[in-house]
């Protein structure tokens, strides 16, 4: 299954942000957000989640519990599949240090389509 | 009646002029400095646009990197955000992608999170040489940093703020 994050492939955007993709909401893990779907007009990077290495992994939400059809969470997991919240933070706390984090690496390892655009309706 | 004769002609073992079989080769060897050398030459055209935009827009931060993934070869880019600022940096990146023993070079202006079109130029593919390459390289980057009025103006659009 693709999923996509949306915007470019700088290192950052294929990183978390401390506070804000760290954070579970209701029905909605933590972790950095991908979607089934392109906004039109727009440009996103299209992942194969079959083609993410451990420990990520993409979680989709749980729309019984508030959370949003075609949105998954991508995430770092323990061996009991829940998401290890001291590796996201960590994943989290490389952003904008100028170097790319091994599961940024990961994550833009699984890109199948770069550069996808939205079509306009 | 006689019998039909083949000739037959054993290999011959030569190394001259081994050299010559490189021109059969099917596009540039896609080696880790060629792609920093391309690197290298996308960054120095992108001076000129940091500059610009940093006329135009004096507390931009500017930064440059790369990444590179199992189905892309390098994405090389500058990002200009607003410090302290809720808008969407803008990302000025040139993408070469693998394409049948060729490379499709795409060079845009975007949106690092949103990925909203700033600007784009038209993608090419390069087949031949590692000069090809370069000189491909260098003239998207040279096309990218005419969009400094557009960057500028996407650094102060209130509209382009994100979560």
């Amino acid at each position: 299954m693709i999923v996509y994050i949306w915007g470019n492939l700088t290192s950052d955007n294929f990183t978390p942000r401390r506070g804000k993709d760290t954070i579970s909401r209701p029905g909605q893990h933590a972790g950095l957000s991908a979607s089934q779907t392109i906004p039109p007009g727009r440009k996103a990077q299209g992942i194969d989640i079959d083609k993410l290495k451990p420990p990520l992994k993409a979680i989709p939400d749980n729309t019984t519990q508030g959370g949003t059809p075609g949105h998954f969470a991508i995430a770092p997991v323990d061996e009991k599949g829940e998401v290890d919240v001291k590796q996201l933070e960590a994943w989290a706390m490389s952003r904008g240090a100028g170097q790319t984090h091994e599961f940024t690496q990961l994550l833009l390892d699984a890109v199948v389509e770069p550069n996808a655009k939205g079509s306009m309706q | 009646m006689t019998l039909a004769t083949a000739a037959v002609f054993q290999p011959v073992a030569r190394k001259e002029y081994l050299d010559r079989l490189a021109a059969l080769s099917p596009g540039p060897a896609f080696t880790p400095e060629l792609w920093t050398e391309v690197h290298e030459e996308v960054q120095e055209q992108l001076v000129l646009l940091e500059a610009e935009v940093h006329r135009m827009v004096a507390e931009v931060r500017v930064d440059a990197g790369r990444t590179e993934g199992n189905r892309f070869f390098l994405f090389s880019y500058r990002t200009f955000s607003m410090p302290h600022s809720t808008l969407d940096p803008v990302v000025a990146g040139i993408t070469f992608i693998p394409a049948r023993q060729a490379v499709t070079v795409e060079a845009d202006v975007s949106g690092e999170r949103t990925g909203d079109w700033i600007s784009s130029v038209p993608s090419k593919t390069v087949a031949n040489s590692r000069e090809e390459l370069v000189a491909v390289a260098r003239d998207s980057a040279r096309k990218l940093c005419q969009s400094a009025d557009a960057i500028a103006a996407a650094l102060t659009d209130p509209s382009r703020r994100v979560e």
